[in-house]
């Protein structure tokens, strides 16, 4: 139930917050790539607006039109074929593997460091966690523990929106400009 | 497939009942059975129904890929909240307070991480098991074979684990003989997954799932209504009660040295994301839009249940106590195991314990379920398809290898319960997540981000994980001390996640590095390709509709 209000909610906030995000975090360029995929979006029923960037980059070649082979013929290729050179110098992959990392590593880390911190406290201080709050029984531990079970569903909903609105619109741009084939 | 369902409904209502009047004279959960037995019915009817729609390997495995994001998360969910977790928690709540809830974040912290780092890649570059995402670019046959022993040992240990628990709680709850509960589970989950395959199991998660957190959910608040909503009365109420005081409020016996407090840490934040039946859930969404849906919604879920579960630990001090209806000879009837069982007696008399009881039950059917499905997969689709049917793919001959695979593990199942039944079981779960955190988590991870992986470094690294982390648990005192019998234990730590886990990525690292071959040259140079796939999903459908 949480969880679902969290996502609706999400819904409400309007697309220039992660556009701003990605301004910040990232470059003015992802910016405008994003804000433009976003405003696409909005307008999904025009289909030629969506790719009126696309012109800038990449007329003269072709975006290959097959998708890459299923795995085990892959690995007889053993070198990367032309589609995967494709993709990976359009401008949209790169901004999508760079605003990928800086959310995917920042929130790892996070998650992780608050958890072990907690571990480490469990076994170098415990009775600094059993101290009470205030002039009441809860403890800091109590607290503390409740407050990561709460803080692991807020990582996941930052990333799961910020995925959503910065994420997706690239990876939407590579499929279209890889063929339009997932 | 679409025979015997309805029969096999019959025959096991029949079953049950006639078990039920056997023990007529101390049946007071009548409720509890008829409300068991409304599951089954219901269960089985969903299994005759998916039976008729599981054709392809791809609705056997996967469901066809056609289960959204929320129902995902809600069966994962499902399929992680077990019995044991349920009890378990509630039971440590209740002896020793603040020590439940270090397991119950513990369960928890490795859904970010699976969020972040796997959920979305594995969707993009797997088919049916993890086990098509470490072979991706490396060789199939070594890897697969790695890979399904990863996922087996995890599936056995959590499998027996699940067994002896439900026939020790059913034993107690229904009357019935060990055995016999055993064996119903064990025919139940067969028949779920043999004939329904992902699209049975999957409803039957769901149907527990809701169950699970509506029972759990009505407790937590009948305990919080009796203290105006407020922890700081709650927990007041509790230290006033509690033999311990207001040392349930610190850090107790559960972890008592660095090493192994790290070591829990480890096995418990990263085994998560290394275990085959969670990851097998999401090849059966459509894409990873999906796939990071599914954990955003499994994990509210199952953060919501974990503070639940510690309220009703709560609560059952408080109210269990008091009352020595519940007790015999000083101690709690049942074990401290059955702390949530009696509070929901307390709080809401027979039909409450009847819901709960029957609760329990479906929990772990689920959980068995899902259990018996990923190690099927892993037989039929990582071993049969690859090893004996090589490239010549054939749907019909893999689906009945995994319903014969499914009978296989059904009976060992119920052979292993039955076998461990006087054994304390309680650190095959800590084991299944030290293998998971050990083998099957280090290849996945360093197979999707790691360029210089090989299948060399691969297979040596990840056989030294699995080895390393089942050695250690044998000598260490768990095993060594408390189910052998020896005065002490070879290897000191009860967990030994962060040797074996340690151990797995040098290991991997140094036979990748030094790996000179022409085969690791081509694996690595596949790596471009392949990120470009788990990032973006370009070729994904492809590959899930064959």
């Amino acid at each position: 139930m949480f969880a679902y209000l969290v996502c609706k909610f999400t819904n409400f906030i309007p697309p220039t917050i992660p556009v701003a995000a990605i301004w910040l975090l990232e470059s003015p360029q992802a910016a405008a790539l994003v804000a433009t995929h976003n405003s696409d979006n909005i307008r999904k029923k025009n289909q030629y607006n969506r790719v009126a960037y696309l012109t800038e980059a990449n007329t003269s070649e072709p975006a290959a039109t097959h998708a890459p082979s299923p795995p085990h013929k892959l690995q007889k290729i053993g070198k990367p074929s032309m589609q995967t050179e494709t993709i990976r110098q359009l401008p949209e992959y790169a901004a999508l593997t760079r605003a990928r990392k800086k959310i995917m590593w920042p929130l790892s880390i996070a998650v992780i460091v608050a958890y072990f911190a907690l571990i480490l406290a469990i076994a170098f201080e415990p009775a600094m966690l059993g101290n009470p709050i205030g002039n009441g029984v809860t403890s800091i531990g109590m607290v503390l523990g409740l407050g990561i079970i709460l803080f692991c569903m807020v990582i996941t909903g930052i990333y799961v929106y910020y995925a959503n609105r910065v994420l997706e619109p690239l990876t939407q741009a590579i499929i279209k400009k890889a063929g339009g084939k997932v | 497939m679409k025979y015997n369902a309805p029969l096999a409904l019959i025959l096991s209502a029949m079953a049950t009942c006639a078990w039920a009047q056997a023990t007529g004279e101390k049946s007071v959960n009548t409720i509890a059975i008829a409300m068991f037995l409304a599951f089954v019915a219901v269960t089985l009817g969903i299994t005759y129904w998916a039976a008729r729609r599981t054709k392809t390997t791809s609705d056997f495995y996967a469901a066809g890929g056609g289960i959204t994001g929320f129902q995902n998360g809600l069966a994962i969910a499902g399929d992680y909240m077990s019995a044991a977790s349920f009890l378990g928690i509630a039971g440590l709540v209740y002896t020793s307070g603040f020590d439940g809830l270090i397991y119950a974040i513990g369960f928890l912290v490795g859904w970010p991480i699976v969020l972040l780092l796997i959920a979305e890649p594995l969707r993009n570059l797997g088919k049916y098991t993890f086990a098509d995402v470490a072979s991706f670019r490396l060789q199939q046959k070594p890897i697969r074979i790695l890979a399904a022993s990863g996922s087996l040992v995890t599936v056995t240990f959590y499998l027996i684990a699940q067994m002896v628990g439900a026939g020790k709680l059913i034993e107690l709850l229904f009357g019935l003989p060990y055995e016999a509960a055993v064996v119903i589970v064990g025919v139940l989950m067969t028949l779920y997954v043999t004939f329904g395959g992902m699209l049975a199991t999957t409803w039957v998660q769901l149907i527990k799932a809701i169950l699970l957190l509506s029972g759990a959910s009505l407790m937590a608040i009948l305990v919080m209504a009796q203290f105006g909503f407020s922890f700081e009365s709650l927990f007041s109420e509790a230290v006033k009660v509690h033999a311990k005081a207001d040392a349930i409020m610190a850090p107790g016996t559960l972890v008592s040295d660095p090493i192994s407090a790290i070591s829990l840490g480890i096995a418990l934040m990263f085994g998560t994301a290394g275990l085959p039946h969670i990851l097998m859930r999401f090849f059966t969404v459509k894409d990873a839009v999906q796939a990071r849906r599914s954990v955003f919604y499994a994990t509210g879920f199952i953060g919501y249940f974990y503070i639940l579960t510690f309220i009703i630990g709560f609560g059952a001090i408080i109210l269990l106590l008091k009352n020595p209806d519940y007790f015999t000879d000083g101690a709690l009837i049942g074990g401290a195991n059955m702390a949530a069982i009696h509070l929901s007696h307390a709080l809401g008399g027979d039909v409450l314990l009847g819901f709960i009881s029957a609760v329990a039950f479906a929990t772990i059917l689920a959980v068995v379920s899902g259990l018996t499905l990923a190690g099927s997969s892993a037989i039929s689709h990582d071993l049969y398809a690859t090893l004996v049917l090589k490239g010549n793919r054939d749907e019909k001959k893999e689906i009945r290898a995994s319903q014969i695979a499914t009978v296989c593990l059904g009976v060992i199942a119920v052979l292993l319960g039955i076998v461990f039944e006087k054994q304390n079981v309680a650190f095959m779960v800590g084991l299944a997540f030290c293998v998971a955190a050990s083998a099957n988590f280090p290849i996945l991870l360093l197979s999707m981000y790691w360029r210089k992986l090989t299948t060399r470094g691969a297979v040596i690294g990840g056989g030294l994980g699995l080895f390393t982390a089942v050695i250690l648990v044998v000598l260490g005192p768990t095993v060594w001390v408390d189910a052998f019998g020896y005065p002490e234990a070879i290897f000191p730590y009860k967990y030994p996640a962060i040797f074996s886990v340690s151990i797995a990525f040098i290991g991997i690292w140094f036979f990748s590095i030094t790996d000179k071959s022409a085969n690791a040259a081509s694996e690595q140079a596949a790596f471009d390709a392949q990120f470009v796939r788990s990032q973006t999903g370009i070729g994904a459908a492809e590959a899930s509709q064959h």
